[in-house]
């Protein structure tokens, strides 16, 4: 399909003034979106981010810990699902067996 | 500076979940990920802790829930994303002063930042605070944590154009700020 490829002047006004227009043409015409990659590049700003977002230097001990202590509470959750999931099993096991079995007597009885 | 989106083939990007023991570890090479998206949302360090720690837990305890639909590192930024949207909204009457965002360079976390640099970091937490809560995190995302742009609209459940143009929009609101840096 030809089209008339908006200018990066046209994109980046969008993308300052109309960015909804700048989202359809972008769903629409996905390659266009690597010009404004390369626009709109901002040198350093990841390593800025990086920067201000930066964990608490004990940050893993702090959450590693609880963590480990949490092993032991899906351990015992894991623990107690598997004993309800025996309970289950049994109770359908006799439900079922006990169901056949009036079905079985109400199929003889006339 | 041109990012790169991670390698989908590299071992942080796998598909299947780490098996145990090998969660634990998995997990704690991903609590900084999972702080910095946590602390782009809630812009505050003890939220942000608190909401790295309940994504830990859940995703130790909802392990059997990983299907592999994505890489294991976006299944984990999901839910730190999500929690930290709930911890926002159940803590909105509790909102961060604004004032308090410039203490966040000078924090006990960081002690070796030079006055310089502690302005410069509140000049970016400046920028950062006129940009919603999403176009924080998607910048953060593929700025900070290299995503892809497919990865990053999936981790947030977005459409990609959204994506890209709210990337592009918040890139270029935060370059101003780092203009006047040089």
């Amino acid at each position: 399909m030809s089209r008339q490829a908006p200018s990066d002047r046209q994109l980046l006004r969008w993308l300052d003034r109309n960015p909804a227009r700048l989202e359809t043409h972008l769903a629409e015409f996905p390659d266009d979106a690597a010009r404004l990659d390369r626009l709109t590049t901002a040198p350093g700003l990841g390593e800025r981010l990086g920067d201000t977002l930066r964990p608490p230097a004990d940050l893993l001990e702090r959450l590693a810990v609880p963590m480990r202590g949490d092993t032991s509470r899906r351990e015992t959750t894991e623990l107690i699902v598997d004993l309800l999931g025996t309970a289950w099993r049994t109770a359908t096991v006799l439900f079922t067996e006990e169901e056949s079995m009036t079905t079985h007597i109400e199929g003889i009885t006339p | 500076m041109t990012t790169t989106p991670i390698d989908t083939d590299d071992e942080t990007a796998q598909l299947a979940p780490p098996a145990a023991p090998d969660l634990e570890q998995a997990l704690v090479e991903l609590s900084p990920s999972i702080y910095r998206v946590a602390f782009s949302i809630l812009r505050d360090r003890t939220m942000a802790e608190d909401a790295a720690q309940e994504t830990l837990i859940r995703v130790w305890t909802n392990i059997d829930k990983f299907r592999g639909d994505a890489p294991f590192r976006v299944w984990v930024l999901r839910i730190a994303h999500n929690v930290s949207i709930s911890m926002g909204r159940r803590r909105r009457d509790q909102a961060v002063d604004p004032h308090d965002l410039s203490e966040v360079g000078s924090s006990g976390a960081s002690p070796d930042r030079t006055a310089e640099g502690r302005a410069m970091v509140g000049d970016l937490w400046a920028a950062l605070d006129t940009l919603d809560s999403l176009s924080r995190t998607i910048v953060v995302l593929r700025e900070v944590e290299l995503f892809s742009y497919e990865d990053i609209a999936d981790a947030l459940d977005v459409p990609l154009a959204t994506v890209k143009t709210r990337l592009f929009r918040a890139r270029r609101s935060l370059a101003t700020r780092l203009e006047s840096w040089r």
